[in-house]
């Protein structure tokens, strides 16, 4: 059997590579004393799969991966086992049995379900370029005003140029934002961007090219320190019709 | 969540800023205001060397048990972050609290290498102590050194306000207790090392004058304050299944060198090799109970979540129950994901049967230290290993199914010749021959593979060898070319791989290993010039040591290539490490005529460490070998 779990990774953890989160998981999952399932062969490893890596220094609420086990109590009961063995850094938010496969079906990517995410854009304190939030704000949304934001993007094949407008599927600033997450890093000068992007294979965009493209756009020098990403969820299906990952195998 | 001492910024600029964040599963979390001993344990080298170094578990284990004392850990931060550190002026702090090391009242540092003496001045200098002990003020932690190379710590003893010879369990509670009174009576740094003087074991180096003769030998070395001991005895732990042993190590995010569960089955060694300075510095042999150590095993693998278990010890084969807590360990996990590996086997039909279980015989390999070629130099340095059981060994493991061999041995040993030398190819060969001669074509998987790897020799105190001179560089870069050459001369040379090292540390090594005080100086010169990580290759400076040599006049042949005279007093003479010079002597001129000891469960070689009544040394004898 296969569950997805949904954890959270924030605060000082953040530091972690993806490399680090993956032998972390290995450790804790034994510690928790889950009936996972072993590869065989002489160094044995659990068979897990994640989604989408995130950036070393970026904070996350909705970490993803799949794992097979020979058995379970419950989810509840995995989640509280492994929410158990979590560091001030880590936190688990959901576990999800997967719908069994038949012998000839692939079994379904976490990965490759990724379509869209959401993430929140903070200002740490301590950097200035002259502008007040407020001002931030309105060039952000002349900024995304535009009908075409052409920009370069850096890919293992090489720099491309595209058009992001389109991948950017949605936006809010400051007060048109809802309470943030408790697990986002805490900043005193209040600013904050809510950004809802295209992700995946295809057309992954991560908030920092936006924000360059923006920073362009006003003639200014983008400092990437100067901002802290928070994913909030990572979502799956076409743009009219994105589901959360965790809800989708939820009846 | 812990604020941390660096700035995102600084931690993202830097390779594995991890190591600097603290916050590990396991790691020991107190609240300031209910403590009031604060001390900082350090490895001076990087963090994944330092976090797989079993003596800091058990130290961070114990002195976190005592109340009210709060134990952290620092490492040497790596070249990117130190040059930051520098230029920001930020101090060095320790990883759970991320408060300055400055601050603490403690910085117990572990010295384990020689190549580690300069960046023990990084991690005084970046957390803004003084770097000589005697500049220090009440506002600076007290500093301590401990592990193996404080059994000669004069090169280093200028840094330190106190070392703490032997084993770390026994009396640090006494000591935390010593300089809370002292604090209490509104006593001095200088009075509370005058208290720790008194405790046995402690060496406080300030308290103590070294004068040197002529030819610039020892002279003498005397206590200048009466509340130092004339001679310092090493701390033993005897009884090693009822001490502290951590049931839950810090687990690193990161990747670390030793990335298991750690368990040390036994301390010491009962096999007398005269080169071994671990063999006899830790004798007895003291065994841990077996069913302690099935139990912790267990805990420890709860605990950590880690895929491997090592067995820990200088000769595991040496351990009377192991049989039994391998089978154990096999049995329990085996289909649980967790590997188990067992260094310093001597391979026999168990340990073919252990490691078939536990390894892939196709990818792993058997491994022996016959140390020196020929079976003349395996008796001076009395390794007893035979030629007939290395053959014996290699072709049974070759019968079921393994084809890669290992062999370690050192260059450089007293009295060895080129013929020994040779010999080093021609056991290669022979090894090479039981497989082709002896293991059918069709049984055969390809060629076999048999790596030889040689070391340097460099003599250390309280080995037998402590008298001996050591190779030049040159000798040691020819001795590795002419056995090269043999090498390529063998029949089977095509399945034969020869690798050596650099000898250029080796020498650094070898003046330090045997040094006086005299050398704080070049060791705080070569820090000045920049010398740090010269344990490393890409920062070793050869070039910036080879000038601090000679602008401080060292003469390299008083420090290692001499032979030192039988009645010479050694720098290090004054420390009681259990075992006499009268034996290390008795053993060296034994050496020299050829003629083998027998190890501690055969008989006793009467070498000092029954004073400390316990280990083998109460064994019966005769009944096991």
């Amino acid at each position: 059997m296969t569950v997805r779990i949904k954890f959270a990774k924030y605060g000082n953890l953040k530091f972690l590579s993806h490399l680090d989160v993956l032998r972390f998981f290995q450790k804790a999952v034994r510690r928790a004393g889950i009936d996972v399932t072993y590869s065989g062969g002489f160094h044995p490893h659990q068979i897990m799969s994640f989604a989408a890596p995130l950036g070393l220094g970026q904070t996350s609420e909705a970490e993803y991966f799949d794992m097979e086990l020979n058995s379970m109590k419950s989810e509840a009961q995995v989640l509280r086992d492994l929410d158990a063995q979590m560091p001030d850094g880590f936190k688990i938010i959901d576990v999800c049995l997967l719908p069994e496969t038949g012998p000839n079906t692939k079994k379904e990517s976490v990965m490759a379900l990724v379509t869209a995410s959401d993430y929140l854009v903070l200002r740490k304190d301590g950097y200035e370029n002259g502008l007040t939030n407020e001002e931030l704000y309105s060039k952000l949304i002349e900024f995304l005003a535009q009908k075409e934001i052409k920009t370069i993007k850096t890919t293992k094949t090489g720099d491309h140029e595209i058009d992001l407008r389109p991948l950017i599927y949605d936006f809010k600033t400051g007060s048109d934002l809802p309470e943030v997450s408790d697990l986002a890093e805490k900043y005193e000068n209040g600013f904050k961007v809510w950004l809802f992007l295209s992700a995946g294979s295809e057309n992954h965009i991560r908030p920092e090219l936006v924000f360059k493209a923006f920073y362009d756009y006003m003639g200014l020098e983008f400092n990437a320190y100067e901002y802290q990403v928070h994913r909030l969820e990572s979502y799956t299906g076409d743009r009219e019709n994105l589901i959360p990952l965790y809800k989708l195998h939820r009846k | 969540m812990q604020k941390l001492a660096l700035s995102d910024e600084i931690l993202l600029n830097i390779e594995k800023p991890v190591r600097y964040i603290g916050g590990e599963v396991n790691c020991v979390m107190k609240e300031r205001s209910e403590v009031d001993v604060r001390f900082c344990m350090c490895f001076p080298d990087v963090y994944e060397i330092g976090m797989s170094h079993l003596g800091i578990q058990i130290l961070y284990d114990m002195f976190n048990s005592f109340d009210g004392v709060w134990c952290e850990r620092v490492y040497s931060p790596w070249p990117d972050l130190d040059k930051i550190m520098r230029e920001r002026h930020i101090p060095l702090f320790a990883l759970e609290s991320q408060d300055p090391i400055k601050n603490f009242d403690f910085l117990g540092i572990t010295i384990q290498y020689e190549m580690c003496y300069t960046n023990i001045l990084q991690i005084l200098d970046l957390s803004g102590i003084p770097l000589y002990a005697k500049d220090r003020t009440e506002e600076d932690p007290i500093v301590i050194g401990g592990g193996p190379c404080t059994y000669n710590a004069e090169p280093i003893a200028d840094f330190f306000d106190f070392f703490y010879i032997g084993e770390g369990e026994t009396v640090y509670l006494d000591i935390i207790n010593l300089y809370r009174e002292n604090r209490k009576n509104g006593g001095t740094r200088r009075d509370f090392l005058e208290k720790v003087a008194e405790v046995e074991g402690m060496y406080v180096p300030m308290f103590y004058d070294a004068e040197y003769n002529e030819d610039q030998t020892l002279k003498s070395f005397t206590p200048n304050n009466p509340h130092a001991k004339k001679t310092i005895r090493k701390q033993v732990e005897m009884k090693l299944s009822e001490t502290y042993y951590p049931d839950a190590p810090v687990v690193p995010y990161l990747q670390v060198v030793q990335d298991k569960v750690t368990l040390e089955i036994q301390r010491g060694c009962i096999r007398g090799c005269r080169f071994c300075q671990a063999g006899m510095l830790y004798r007895p042999i003291r065994e841990r109970d077996v069913e302690f150590l099935k139990k912790q095993a267990v805990k420890m693998i709860n605990n950590t979540g880690h895929e491997e278990i090592t067995l820990s010890s200088l000769s595991s084969s040496d351990y009377k129950a192991l049989q039994e807590l391998v089978y154990f360990l096999i049995d329990k996990y085996k289909d649980k994901g967790v590997n188990i590996s067992l260094p310093s086997l001597r391979i026999d039909a168990f340990a073919l049967d252990v490691m078939s279980k536990v390894q892939d015989i196709r990818k792993s390999s058997v491994t022996f230290a016959p140390e020196a070629g020929s079976q003349r130099l395996r008796d001076v340095i009395n390794k007893g290993l035979s030629e007939h059981s290395i053959l014996n060994g290699a072709g049974d493991a070759f019968k079921a199914g393994w084809n890669k061999v290992k062999l370690y041995f050192m260059l450089g040993q007293p009295t060895e010749t080129y013929d020994d030398i040779e010999q080093i190819a021609v056991l290669a060969d022979k090894i090479a021959r039981e497989y082709y001669e002896d293991v059918p074509k069709e049984q055969r998987h390809g060629k076999c593979e048999i790596t030889v790897s040689t070391s340097f020799f460099v003599p250390k105190p309280f080995t037998p060898f402590q008298w001996v001179g050591m190779n030049t560089s040159e000798q040691f870069t020819e001795k590795a070319h002419f056995l090269s050459g043999k090498v390529r001369e063998q029949l089977n040379q095509k399945s034969i791989r020869y690798h050596w090292h650099d000898s250029d540390t080796t020498i650094l090594e070898g003046i330090f290993a045997r040094g006086d005080r005299r050398l704080c100086k070049v060791v705080y010169d070569a820090y000045k010039k920049g010398c740090i990580f010269d344990a490393w290759t890409d920062y070793f400076k050869p070039e910036l040591w080879n000038e601090v040599l000679k602008e401080n006049n060292v003469d390299l042949d008083f420090y290692i290539f001499r032979e030192r005279k039988e009645v010479e007093l050694f720098p290090w003479d004054f420390i009681d490490a259990g075992i006499t010079k009268e034996f290390l002597l008795r053993e060296y001129k034994n050496g020299k005529a050829e003629k083998v000891t027998p190890n501690c469960r055969k008989a006793c070689a009467r070498c000092g460490a029954f004073e400390f009544h316990g280990g083998v040394c109460l064994e019966p004898r005769g009944a096991e070998q």
